[in-house]
């Protein structure tokens, strides 16, 4: 078990030295003088008087004393996080760069130099219940049986001239399966495949080219990212189709340092594959290029079924989709309103996601659907799937577009509705403590592990404003979304440690025991103010 | 004499008397002139003779005179038992004692008046219950009595008025002049104390005991207050505005004696248990004659 990422034993010796503070400060504490009077009747009464107007003297009473105690407690423990079991201990992957671009040297010593340094500064900052695996050369160097001191040691004795990283970290990947809560972190001076981002890189920024790609399809259209140490005018980003027809974006790619998106126009999403390479090739070629399978996204006809009636139309003659209320997913289109926005027997035109498309490896999944033929009715459309889904129109967009939450929890395995519900707590929180204008009405974009999340509100002026809100904390990763009306608020470049997919820390629906906790003792503070204040107004 | 009452204390005692508006009938002979013409020395007034009066009464040189009957209408002078009701509760032993020597002052000045005047005089200590009284003390050598009896008294725990009272209205007791002695801290509140004297079947005096302490306490910052009769605390930031309330709790409760005694028509005197007590009651007895 771990309390705030100490080890059990500390925290046993925490809260035994907090209680011997405590109890000596409760010995030690100031106490009243004691003063005899003939009689409490007039005190009593003065001090009834002050107390009705005094905010905290209610907190002379133990049972509100023991409220506070507990919610103190509760919030703690909700703040905390405390795990038990085998996710209690972090098992930590060190992969160290020891390709041969750390040969390069830069102001006079090599690479390797510095990535070691790095590492081992890392290493020293590690709690010490965290276990490390040190994989170096597409092998492991030291297992997680070994002590700290030893991995250290053998991290000194690394040298540069060994196999790609990339293949360092397919070894780390499965080194860190299955042990629970796991972290690959890479050193590195060069890039690493596209593919590799669910680990932490801490760039010595020796290398001038890109670190790593990134890239998410729309409609007709690819968004490439492109994680840069420095710019460097001189590579191309070049995406080709099929290997056929080469589509030549003509936009500096490594506009660095940070992450670029850049959007290829003319990209059919019609299951093709795309090659996305940064041409030409570094040292490092292999960072620099990453294939997708493009989605089928052709748009299919659907006959609406009369019957169903002017109002609401489920779709559901695709078998791609799958029905309303068994994924996050599902589809149904719903147009409000009614007033005849869509005829019996419309045509519609639904562009839709493969879903269960095992291909689909990218991690960002499509956020648009076309809805050319809602788009002229009144009123909104919008997507539901079971009760966690909110979706927005923009009608900004050509054509209007429907931005869903929902959709981008479903590649990620996690639950958007326990997401979801913790950003709307979060939003209720901040809109009732501050007062902040305007109604959560947006879409709630969160992945596992980010530390924030952002919600899409409206403001008194109908404006949409992106609020940040906190979700949880370890992974924080950059993720943009259409045409950024919903983007992460992450470090972009920063030595973040990504979590493993293995253990997605925001899983398993619902709140937390802890959060529960501090909810509920939230409430009794409230009702228990609420009485009181009622007691005193008369 | 004792430290308590000084022979000046007591010889200055003498000047002072207690006149009472009305007199309850029988009794023993003495200084108190009843309203209704009786059978004591002095003449009064004549009226003329009605069927079934006292032919003893009947003036008979004006009957040779006038050959008309009349009476001659006498002066009764008659005695004023006086019970002196004495708080003897903790909290009149607070600071010194200072509270309960006043009070014993105060009785031992109403005591001897009333004996001076020829008046019964009992002492009834109460606290918590009424104590053992003094006994009926008549004539002026009972004054040495009566300081002795003072002189004993004990702390008697916490007050509780309305028991005590209720108590010795049960008592068999001539109608008489009850003096309540007390700084009438009671838990129970006023409400308490006014069911108690509304009870009683006598004149009624209510002698409060205060104190400048009482009514603006010097004290200040954090204190834990403890009630020196019931052991209880309370925990007090003491500042201005606390401070205010108090005061005005202080003045609402002196305002319910005086409302208090102005509904039950007794006489309400306040001695300040700082100052000397007997140029106090010489200013409480106009003329040196207090009237109940």
């Amino acid at each position: 078990m771990t309390f705030l990422g100490i080890g059990p034993w500390a925290v046993v010796g925490v809260v035994a030295a907090m209680a011997a503070a405590l109890f000596a400060l409760h010995h030690l504490r100031v106490r009243p003088a004691v003063q005899r009077v003939p009689t409490l009747l007039f005190w009593r009464r003065a001090i009834e008087e002050s107390t009705a107007r005094h905010l905290f003297a209610r907190f002379r009473h133990p049972r509100t004393w023991a409220m506070l105690v507990a919610l103190a407690g509760a919030i703690v423990l909700a703040l905390a996080d405390p795990t038990t079991g085998d996710g209690a201990r972090r098992h930590r992957v060190l992969v160290v760069d020891t390709s041969d671009a750390t040969r390069a040297t830069r102001d006079g010593s090599p690479a390797i130099d510095a990535v070691r340094d790095a590492a081992c500064a890392w290493l020293d900052d590690l709690p010490l219940g965290d276990r490390v695996a040190l994989v170096a050369s597409s092998r492991v160097v030291a297992g997680f049986d070994v002590p700290r001191p030893a991995v250290r040691d053998r991290l000194d004795t690394l040298v540069a001239g060994g196999a790609s990283v990339a293949r360092s970290v397919d070894v780390a990947r499965a080194l860190a399966n299955g042990r629970g809560r796991s972290d690959v972190t890479v050193f590195a001076v060069s890039g690493a495949p596209a593919d590799t981002d669910d680990v932490a890189w801490v760039a010595m920024r020796t290398d001038r080219g890109a670190r790593a790609l990134g890239a998410v399809e729309f409609v007709d259209a690819l968004r490439v990212r492109v994680d840069a140490f420095a710019a460097d005018d001189a590579r191309r980003l070049v995406v080709r189709a099929d290997a056929r027809d080469a589509i030549s974006v003509d936009v500096p790619a490594c506009a660095g340092p940070g992450s670029a998106w850049v959007t290829v126009p003319g990209v059919p999403a019609d299951g093709r594959d795309v090659v996305v390479a940064l041409e030409p090739a570094d040292a490092t070629p292999h960072d620099d290029v990453v294939r997708y399978r493009l989605p089928d996204h052709r748009a299919r006809a659907l006959d609406v079924d009369a019957s169903l009636g002017a109002v609401q139309w489920l779709v559901d003659a695709d078998p791609r989709l799958v029905p309303a209320n068994e994924g996050a997913a599902a589809l149904a289109v719903r147009a409000d309103g009614g007033g005849g926005s869509i005829a019996a027997g419309t045509r519609m035109r639904v562009a839709a996601r493969p879903l269960g498309d095992a291909a689909a490896t990218h991690r960002l999944p499509r956020l648009e659907r076309d809805v050319t033929a809602l788009g002229d009715g009144p009123g909104d459309a919008c997507l539901t799937a079971g009760d966690a889904v909110l979706a927005r129109l923009d009608r900004t967009a050509t054509p209007p577009v429907l931005v869903l939450a929902a959709d981008l929890f479903a590649d990620d395995g996690i639950d958007g509705a326990r997401v979801l519900r913790r950003a709307a707590v979060a939003a209720w929180l901040a809109r009732t403590l501050h007062d902040a204008a305007g109604v959560v009405d947006g879409a709630i974009v969160a992945r596992a592990g980010d530390d924030t999340a952002t919600v899409l509100a409206t403001d008194a002026r109908g404006r949409a404003v992106p609020r940040p809100i906190p979700v949880a904390a370890a992974d924080a990763a950059p993720v943009a979304i259409g045409d950024a009306r919903v983007a992460f608020v992450g470090a972009a470049l920063a030595p973040a440690v990504v979590q493993d997919g293995s253990a997605p820390p925001v899983s398993g629906g619902g709140f937390r025991p802890w959060e529960w906790l501090a909810l509920v003792a939230l409430a009794l503070a409230a009702v228990d103010a609420a009485l009181h204040l009622r007691r005193r107004i008369p | 004499m004792s430290a308590l009452f000084s022979e000046d204390f007591v010889a200055a005692l003498t000047s002072l008397r207690i006149e009472a508006r009305r007199v309850p009938r029988g009794g023993r002979h003495a200084e108190h002139h009843a309203r209704e013409p009786g059978s004591g020395i002095e003449f009064r007034d004549y009226r003329a003779y009605t069927p079934g009066d006292d032919v003893r009464l009947v003036d008979w040189r004006l009957y040779r005179r006038f050959e008309r009957l009349f009476l001659r209408l006498l002066d009764e002078v008659r005695d004023l038992p006086c019970y002196v009701l004495l708080d003897t509760s903790d909290s009149m032993w607070l600071d010194d004692a200072r509270r309960a020597t006043a009070a014993r002052r105060v009785a031992a000045v109403l005591a001897a008046v009333s004996l001076n005047q020829l008046d019964a005089v009992s002492i009834h200590p109460f606290g918590a219950d009424l104590g053992a009284s003094s006994g009926t003390v008549e004539g002026k050598r009972g004054l040495h009595r009566v300081l002795g009896f003072l002189e004993a008294l004990e702390p008697a725990g916490r007050t509780d008025i309305r028991t005590s009272l209720e108590k010795f209205g049960r008592l068999p007791q001539r109608h008489g002049l009850v003096v309540v002695v007390s700084d009438f801290f009671d838990d129970a509140g006023l409400d308490a104390v006014w069911q108690a004297v509304r009870a009683l079947r006598h004149r009624v005096a209510l002698v409060r005991l205060v104190a400048a302490s009482d009514r603006d306490p010097t004290i200040d910052g954090e204190l834990r207050l403890e009630d020196c009769e019931t052991g209880s605390t309370v925990d007090v930031t003491v500042t201005d505005r606390v401070l205010a309330r108090y005061r005005a709790a202080v003045a609402e409760f002196e305002q319910g004696i005086e409302q208090l005694a102005a509904r039950r028509g007794a006489t309400l005197l306040e001695v300040d248990v700082d100052q000397p007590v007997l140029p106090q009651f010489a200013g409480l007895f106009p003329d040196g004659v207090l009237r109940v």
